[in-house]
């Protein structure tokens, strides 16, 4: 029987390599990850741009079909955010505007969707939803009670970020 | 069959971002008349009013996820519809499974291409389209 970090870790990966492969085909920038977190209640982080997307899905465990729910969240500082915008749009943006307000959310579109052909190959079956957004001047993020939350930081050459995953009941 | 640059040519994403990302490189290829809808219901809107009027769009670019009318759906409606059912289509989606492939491959899609994506790409898809 796998553990829950093992199958958590299995579940983490495809994310954060699609979100690499986002970074290196579109913006022509490689994304170095940090170590994975697990993100407690009352330990916020910091951002100012956040893009989230639900997760649905089920996977195999054993003979049993599990069901899960979950979100997977995107948070940048605006710098980073608005050179991230330009390098995937090839324009300079020097603050935010409609211009950008929905590249964050492309970005988890599109990091979910090569997570799922990965996922799928591994058992792993979600479907894809709409994704949606929020920003404001430092805002804080802190995890849900009633979910477990991963945190993954990420760092190139346009600023750091980070990838979180939550997951509500039933876990993996 | 080469390409006509000034054919019309329809961009559907519900993201700003990608409409904006394909129409520039589409631009970037030469491609000088390309009008953008931010989901297949306003896209097929606009792709049978062109045809009404007799100036028919030369190539669709659609996203599959979105709002609405998904680009499956969009595909479906164009190809059951006389007058519009052979223009070219090229399916953009964020999703790389077979399935799905087999799914607008089987709806009739002219290409596919899966996000995320060079400009090298895209051209190249298109290209295809009309070699």
């Amino acid at each position: 029987m796998e553990t829950f970090n093992q199958r958590y870790l299995a579940f983490t990966k495809p994310f954060v390599d699609s979100l690499k492969d986002l970074y290196s085909t579109m913006m022509s920038t490689e994304l170095t990850q940090g170590r994975a977190l697990y993100k407690k209640q009352g330990l916020g982080i910091q951002t100012d741009y956040t893009s989230i997307m639900g997760i649905t899905g089920r996977y195999k465990n054993g003979d049993k079909t599990v069901d899960f729910r979950g979100n997977l969240i995107l948070s940048w500082p605006m710098p980073t955010y608005l050179k991230s915008a330009g390098a995937m749009m090839m324009e300079e943006f020097t603050h935010f505007s409609d211009d950008v307000a929905d590249v964050g959310m492309e970005v988890c579109n599109i990091t979910m969707g090569g997570a799922k052909a990965s996922l799928t190959q591994v058992g792993f079956f979600i479907e894809m939803s709409i994704p949606t957004s929020v920003y404001g001047n430092n805002l804080e993020l802190n995890a849900q009670a009633s979910a477990t939350t991963i945190i993954v930081p990420m760092s190139s050459k346009l600023g750091n970020f980070y990838l979180e995953l939550n997951y509500e009941e039933p876990l993996l | 069959m080469a390409i006509n640059y000034s054919m019309k040519v329809l961009v559907v994403d519900d993201m700003m971002t990608m409409r904006k990302i394909i129409s520039k490189n589409m631009a970037q290829m030469g491609f000088t008349n390309i009008t953008e809808a931010e989901d297949g219901a306003k896209a097929w809107a606009l792709i049978a009013k062109a045809h009404q009027e007799g100036d028919p769009f030369g190539l669709i670019v659609s996203d599959w996820n979105m709002p609405k009318m998904d680009g499956l759906e969009l595909l479906i409606k164009v190809r059951e519809t006389e007058g519009v059912k052979t223009t070219p289509f090229l399916m953009v989606t964020a999703e790389a499974e077979s399935s799905n492939v087999i799914k607008v491959v089987k709806a009739g899609v002219s290409n596919f291409i899966v996000k995320p994506f060079t400009p090298d790409t895209l051209t190249s898809k298109i290209k295809k389209i009309f070699s």
